[in-house]
């Protein structure tokens, strides 16, 4: 009896407990639905649709580098255009590319963002998870301006089995391969920029070098922990180069890239580099971006690739005339959202991104006199001497990641003419012989993922001279075909003898 | 006899000592050099590394945190609000689930029970959690972003507390409260929860450490960077950089890495995000050991 009221009681406070817990939360979340415009920008691009008159609502993501606090300002400038002129509203989110593989993964989940930037993720893998909509038909149907920018040959290289599904941005689709040196050091041994070196005059000029200044590395490590981790071997599309085509892609044979005569040739000088000091020890473990090593004196060189833009206080010089790998094209480009409510206004905000001019400066250069300031020959400074990083809108730094550049100004530091160079540099840019291809790993998944881990624990290794080369390719091409790595390669060469028979 | 067990232990302590010396010096170590080379001047810390003494001192880098102003002080007061706000609420709902569950004349706790201790074991995994918290809440861009979804709850906290109370609160005591007119809040909130301080502590100490260290969520839920908490920040800074010098990108060059902040001031963000911690630890420390153990008994 005494229990069964107790009980009840309990009972009573438990359903209180419930109830104010409920209530509570319930609170909680209406307030954080309504607060924020932007939490629930897919709910708010339907409505002001139907009611707002003809304005459409666009959320359009793409990648940044620098913290951007403006892109508000710039948003709005950018809508103050396309609302009167297209009919189109903008909701532009920044994410940082640290935080973009996760975020945009995240954000095509629903119908959060429309117009997505398709980086980092292979354009294949997001095409078969059913990510990005068909632009096939979009594209055919785009006005001339639109269809004038890339070639039909250039568009093969974001389609996948015939059908476009992403559009390229205008950056540098190949690299030059070379060693960067501090530019004082540079003119002291006589070297210009531009100059072509072998890896023997590399050799003689960074001995040379590092007897005279041997308190710095003659070689810092562009790859992180490595010395660079592309040269002449292409890919095709798998970061992890798990069978590639060596000789600047000039092959259509995939071989297991440890048996490549390019890679152990580079290896060896990275070896002979690394017993010599020339090399940081501890490589292995480096955390230090390599441009404030050369900058602030502690090393004198790095290898890398680039395009035509420069790097402050230093000198490029060429060992590898320029060629683009197979998926460069692919590498980044934008997409429009397969679960996106309205896909034709976020094709015409697409055509937008790539055709208004106005547009497209606002999106790359910010504003004029509060971001940057336009100098006599046509190229821009940032104002009162500040960084991308600090300026509240760095994205002119980014020039490789918006939509289209080109119709913007080029930065102070890349010249005048930079645009027109790099429209050049990307015609005279020797593509690799799988141009276009993407392999699909499904068929060699487990043997695939397996590979991986091996790539992971040589691959940076072998490139930073820390190991023995011939011991360590022994170990792990025996590793290696332990998980079936013969089985991925044939995967791969027949999916590519499949493309090549089809061109 | 007595003369050699005596030196005997005194051998025993001195090993120990020295043990533990070690002990303290390679958990303090890390911290004096994270301390020293914000303190060290850039072009230094770049030329010469990290040192435990700072070779040529500099205030730099706070310097130019605070003149970075808003962003860091934003973020900072977003994680101190998130962590007040968070803990507040996470404890409170903690006590109110795992109270219940203590007392035995609740129905079908133990299948109550069950189902907390079946969310220690599986989760929903992250897409759907966000498509739960970002389609059903609308938590996508605010606050409650970095407060609701996984750290407000934790099945191992309510197990915990509960076994805390029916372990350490005896019955008798709650009998008596009611014979002494008692009602249940009163006994809750005027017999229990004094009784159960250091179990409070406790999990208040973890659940605030939890928001205060958390960066993932605003990885998830956050794409507006002036909702960003200052670990989220520090992570964002980190994650670029390791992005841009990576090389990993076949078509990308990177371009922009010697623009971005460099060592001494992600030392120096790193040091005001533990410095909080460091100074309220102290006073939790005393509760904290007693709690665990004795919410431990009867897991």
């Amino acid at each position: 009896m005494k229990e069964e009221i107790w009980m009840r009681r309990g009972k009573r406070v438990l359903a209180g407990i419930c109830a104010a817990v409920m209530a509570f939360s319930l609170a909680a979340c209406s307030s954080g639905g309504s607060g924020e415009t932007s939490g629930a920008s897919g709910d708010a691009a339907g409505s002001s649709a139907e009611s707002g008159a003809e304005i459409k609502t666009v959320s359009f993501a793409l990648p940044t580098a620098y913290d951007t606090p403006d892109g508000e300002l710039v948003q709005d400038a950018i809508n103050a255009i396309t609302e009167e002129k297209y009919g189109i509203h903008f909701n532009i989110s920044y994410v940082a590319t640290g935080n973009w593989q996760q975020q945009s993964n995240l954000l095509l989940t629903g119908d959060e963002v429309d117009v997505v930037a398709l980086f980092m993720t292979p354009l294949a893998t997001y095409v078969k998870n059913g990510q990005v909509a068909d632009l096939t038909d979009y594209y055919a149907n785009a006005s001339e301006e639109f269809r004038s920018i890339w070639s039909e040959d250039e568009m093969k290289g974001t389609s996948i089995n015939g059908k476009i599904y992403g559009i390229p941005n205008f950056r540098n689709f190949g690299n030059y391969f070379g060693l960067n040196i501090d530019e004082e050091i540079a003119a002291e041994f006589g070297i210009e920029n531009g100059q072509k070196l072998t890896m023997e005059e590399v050799d003689a000029f960074l001995q040379e070098a590092h007897a005279k200044y041997p308190d710095r590395y003659g070689l810092a490590p562009q790859g992180g922990t490595c010395l660079i981790t592309q040269w002449t071997w292409d890919g095709l599309g798998d970061s992890n180069y798990i069978g590639v085509l060596s000789d600047r892609g000039q092959t259509t044979t995939v071989e297991n890239i440890f048996n490549t005569d390019d890679f152990v040739e580079f290896c060896t000088w990275a070896r002979k580099w690394y017993n010599e000091g020339m090399i940081m020890q501890d490589i292995l473990s480096n955390t230090e971006a390599w441009q404030p090593m050369i900058q602030n004196k502690k090393a004198i060189a790095a290898f890398d690739n680039y395009g035509v833009n420069a790097v402050a206080g230093m000198i490029r010089t060429v060992i590898i005339e320029p060629w683009s790998v197979s998926n460069s094209y692919s590498d980044l480009s934008y997409g429009i959202n397969a679960n996106s409510k309205d896909k034709d206004a976020a094709w015409q905000a697409m055509e937008i991104l790539y055709t208004d001019q106005e547009v497209s400066i606002l999106l790359n250069d910010g504003i004029e006199g509060t971001h940057y300031v336009k100098n006599e020959d046509g190229t821009i400074s940032f104002v009162d001497g500040k960084t991308a990083s600090d300026v509240g809108y760095g994205m002119a730094d980014l020039y490789w990641i918006t939509p289209y550049s080109a119709n913007s100004y080029p930065l102070d530091i890349n010249g005048p003419d930079f645009f027109t160079d790099l429209l050049e540099f990307n015609e005279n840019t020797q593509k690799s012989q799988a141009f276009g291809f993407a392999f699909d790993i499904t068929p060699v998944t487990d043997q695939y993922a397996a590979c991986s881990n091996i790539m992971l624990k040589y691959f940076k290794p072998l490139l930073s001279g820390a190991v023995d080369v011939e011991s360590t390719i022994q170990q792990a091409n025996e590793e290696l075909a332990a998980a079936g790595v013969d089985e991925v390669i044939a995967e791969k060469q027949r999916q590519l003898d499949e493309f090549l028979a089809q061109q | 006899m007595e003369i050699t067990m005596g030196s005997k232990r005194k051998g025993g302590q001195i090993v120990l000592n020295i043990i533990f010396v070690l002990l303290v010096v390679a958990a303090v170590a890390p911290f004096l050099l994270l301390l020293s080379s914000s303190l060290t001047d850039e072009a230094t810390l770049v030329q010469s590394g990290y040192n435990f003494i700072p070779k040529k001192f500099s205030l730099g880098s706070y310097i130019y945190l605070l003149d970075s102003g808003e962003k860091i002080m934003r973020g900072y007061g977003i994680t101190v609000f998130v962590t007040l706000v968070g803990t507040v609420l996470s404890v409170l709902f903690t006590i109110m689930f795992a109270y219940p569950l203590s007392r035995k004349e609740l129905p079908f706790r133990y299948l109550v029970s069950f189902f907390v201790f079946f969310t220690m074991l599986f989760n929903g995994g992250l897409i759907p959690s966000y498509m739960m918290w970002t389609q059903m809440f609308h938590v996508k861009n605010t606050l409650w972003a970095l407060i609701f979804p996984s750290l407000l709850m934790n099945g191992f906290y309510i197990i915990m507390m509960r076994s805390f109370f029916t372990a350490s609160i005896p019955d008798a005591l709650i009998e008596a409260a009611r014979i002494d007119g008692c009602g249940e809040y009163g006994i809750l909130f005027k017999i229990v929860l004094p009784l159960s301080k250091p179990m409070l502590a406790t999990i208040s100490l973890m659940v605030g450490l939890g928001y205060w260290n958390d960066w993932t969520n605003s990885l998830y839920y956050v794409t507006d960077e002036k909702l960003f908490s200052i670990q989220a920040i520090l992570n964002t800074i980190i994650t670029n950089i390791q992005f841009l010098t990576s090389g990993q990108s076949a078509a990308i060059q990177s371009s922009a890495a010697s623009a971005l902040p460099s060592v001494g001031i992600r030392m120096a963000i790193a040091v005001i995000g533990v410095i909080p911690v460091l100074c309220i630890y102290p006073f939790f420390q005393k509760y904290f050991v007693k709690g665990i153990v004795v919410g431990g008994v009867k897991g």
